[in-house]
């Protein structure tokens, strides 16, 4: 049996993984604990690889990780356990687990309502309403239909592809049970992947609120939506929405990238994109650009990123807020630049609700032609 | 084998299969076989996420059962399908001699059943569990994980026709997964995740020493200086991973090459940078 310093050491890893926003459960504790008795731990270093083994699951968190396992280090062995919590029996760990998680996940609420927020204090950013999210559900699945490029699970008769057994007999009654005729089925076009890219700086101030709650529902949508968010760098936001809500979200975002920073640079940012993230979009994603096209970075960069973005992914949508004011023309350096390689402009209303979405995606307005999905390789870059 | 196994048993067996581990990967693989846990290997291409599961076979003296996953799997592609060209021909011939109820059990038996990856690991008879190995699940679609997550819960499959099958051994599990798509947080929940890079200069010589025995250890240090310094560039859009690092060193010996020089570099650049876009970059920097 372990000793009890091992068990709390895995409770409090997990309990400040939680605080940071790691998605760390009652299994992967349970998990941390078992292998504590299979491994022969000499090292500092054997201990952390093991807890880093079964409690963190993603790449993007093995920096936080190894943050809290190097303070946990430095504090050496931690302060003296609660008194009920000196039984060394299995029972015992999983019930002191559980309780771990309990208080920390009371803690981290706590940490919701009163961190100090710089910049967010000012404004109070309510969380979406149940209206509001249902309508966005329904808007952002209309537009994940609309805009699809993959075949989903459905089937529909075609005149190749998979033979489509069912019909074939079905057919095959009105001549006596004698197959004639195979008949073929293939897939319908009913998915896309979707990548959203936020604008966040300055020029979008008005707009904040929205924009968080959007994109909160989009990102807690599927895991084939992935939300981003720039100003004057780029940041990838989709897990932190997911956990955490728009609130502290918005918190942990202006910290990381610069929102009130003056100075959008769209191309760079969009350029950052494709240079760390081309590996997530194919022809079968939808890119879907959310700015103003305010841009105080190099047109020329911009036009570039624009190019190889529409290379790289199936369609390219812009939604500019102000092209919902009538007679709006894209007149922006960033809009001009960006016209060219964009497939649909909408704005903002698009997003809000079906009717104003309706306006932009509806089956009369915009003819929008498939594209066929192919695999073949993509024209080498000019 | 596995009674008495530690992570640095684990090491010193995987060498022997030619597969050089480090401290962190022996582990996960050690606890996977302990907790009976599927493990999730993430990172760059060509860096032994497959090769894992490959050696771990060879080690447990068991077979390898591979699902490669791709755009549009289907549970049916990966489970099993009722094989029925055999079924319909198999009507016709029993037509006039049985019953419908005698030809209905006769096609649904599981002679008519086409056993894909997943249903064969359940099924495997063998001292050993068998090594599942799914590869690539980041291009299979959330639908299909969806799925795969029941899959894992339980180990067993329900058809209709047959009823219940379950795991005779348990599989050790091995998915990997190169990020062109998140994995959802429930299959991550389920599985010990690991994430490989490119290897240490000092790892990578003593792949190559294990290898590629041929190349002498001088062209070693040079092969693995280059590639080294060839990952440094941030802007090549695929880096040369371990399998490109092995490439060109069977390259370099077949051509009977003993330095690096300008003209069999640019001649075999093609085994470690496989894009267009990178020639040119790698070109610009001066680095060949």
């Amino acid at each position: 049996m372990l000793e009890q310093p091992y068990l709390f050491l895995v409770t409090e890893v997990a309990r400040r993984l939680r605080l940071e926003g790691v998605k760390c459960g009652t299994a992967e504790t349970i998990d941390a604990y078992r292998a504590g008795e299979f491994v022969q731990m000499r090292t500092v270093q054997d201990l952390k690889n093991v807890l880093r083994l079964c409690m963190v699951k993603r790449l993007e968190d093995y920096e936080i990780f190894d943050k809290i396992f190097d303070e946990l280090e430095k504090q050496k062995r931690p302060q003296e356990q609660p008194k009920n919590e000196t039984q060394g029996d299995k029972a015992q760990a999983v019930k002191t687990v559980e309780r771990g998680e309990s208080s920390a996940d009371k803690r981290k609420e706590m940490t919701v309502y009163y961190s100090p927020v710089e910049v967010f204090m000012k404004r109070e950013l309510p969380t979406p309403t149940l209206a509001f999210m249902r309508e966005s559900k329904r808007v952002m699945k209309r537009l994940r239909r609309r805009l699809a490029l993959l075949p989903g699970r459905r089937y529909t008769r075609s005149a190749k592809g998979y033979v489509d057994f069912r019909e074939t007999i079905r057919t095959s009654l009105r001549t006596h049970g004698e197959i004639l005729r195979l008949l073929h089925m293939k897939r319908k076009v009913t998915r896309c992947k979707l990548v959203a890219i936020f604008d966040v700086s300055g020029s979008m101030d008005t707009y904040t609120e929205f924009l968080m709650q959007s994109m909160y529902a989009l990102a807690r949508q599927s895991v084939a939506v992935e939300v981003f968010v720039f100003s004057t760098r780029l940041l990838k936001v989709s897990s932190l929405l997911k956990y955490f809500g728009p609130k502290k979200a918005a918190e942990l975002i202006s910290r990381e990238v610069n929102i009130w920073g003056s100075g959008t640079r769209i191309g760079n940012c969009l350029a950052t994109f494709i240079d760390k993230y081309r590996g997530i979009v194919g022809k079968g994603t939808v890119v879907m650009i959310v700015s103003d096209g305010w841009d105080t970075g190099d047109p020329e960069v911009l036009d570039r990123a624009m190019r190889s973005m529409k290379e790289l992914v199936g369609r390219v949508i812009w939604i500019n807020p102000h092209a919902d004011k009538p007679g709006f023309k894209p007149r922006t350096i960033g809009m001009e630049t960006a016209m060219p390689y964009i497939d649909v402009l909408a704005g903002m209303n698009a997003l809000k609700s079906l009717k104003g979405f309706k306006t932009y995606f509806g089956a009369g307005v915009q003819p929008m032609g498939r594209r066929p999905v192919s695999r073949r390789a993509r024209p080498a870059l000019p | 084998m596995l009674e008495n196994l530690t992570p640095e048993i684990l090491v010193k067996e995987m060498e022997k299969e030619l597969y050089v581990a480090d401290e962190p990967l022996a582990l996960a693989v050690y606890l996977a076989l302990k907790l009976e846990k599927p493990l999730l290997i993430e990172g760059e291409p060509g860096c032994g996420k497959t090769e894992v599961a490959k050696v771990l076979a060879r080690l447990l003296n068991t077979e390898l059962i591979r699902l490669q996953c791709y755009e549009g799997i289907t549970a049916s592609q990966a489970l099993y399908e009722w094989d029925y060209p055999r079924q319909l021909i198999n009507i016709r011939l029993l037509e006039d001699k049985k019953s419908v109820d005698e030809i209905t059990e006769e096609i649904f038996s599981e002679k008519f059943l086409l056993k894909r990856p997943l249903l064969a690991a359940l099924l495997y008879e063998g001292p050993n569990p068998p090594v599942l190995l799914i590869d690539e699940i980041d291009r299979s679609d959330e639908e299909f994980e969806g799925f795969l997550l029941e899959f894992l819960a339980e180990f067993q499959v329900t058809i209709p026709e047959l009823g219940t099958i379950r795991a005779k051994k348990k599989p050790v599990v091995i998915i990997t997964s190169n990020r062109t798509r998140e994995v959802g947080d429930g299959l991550r929940r389920r599985c010990l995740y690991l994430y490989v890079t490119y290897p240490s200069p000092e790892k990578e010589m003593k792949i190559l020493s294990l290898k590629v025995p041929q190349l002498s250890p001088k062209l070693a240090a040079e092969v693995v200086n280059f590639v080294q310094r060839l990952r440094q560039v941030g802007e090549l859009a695929k880096k040369p991973g371990i399998s490109e690092t092995l490439d060109w060193a069977n390259a370099l010996t077949v051509l009977g090459a003993t330095e690096i020089n300008p003209s069999i570099l640019s001649s075999t650049l093609t085994c470690l940078i496989k894009n267009e876009d990178d020639l040119r970059i790698v070109r610009d920097l001066g680095l060949v």
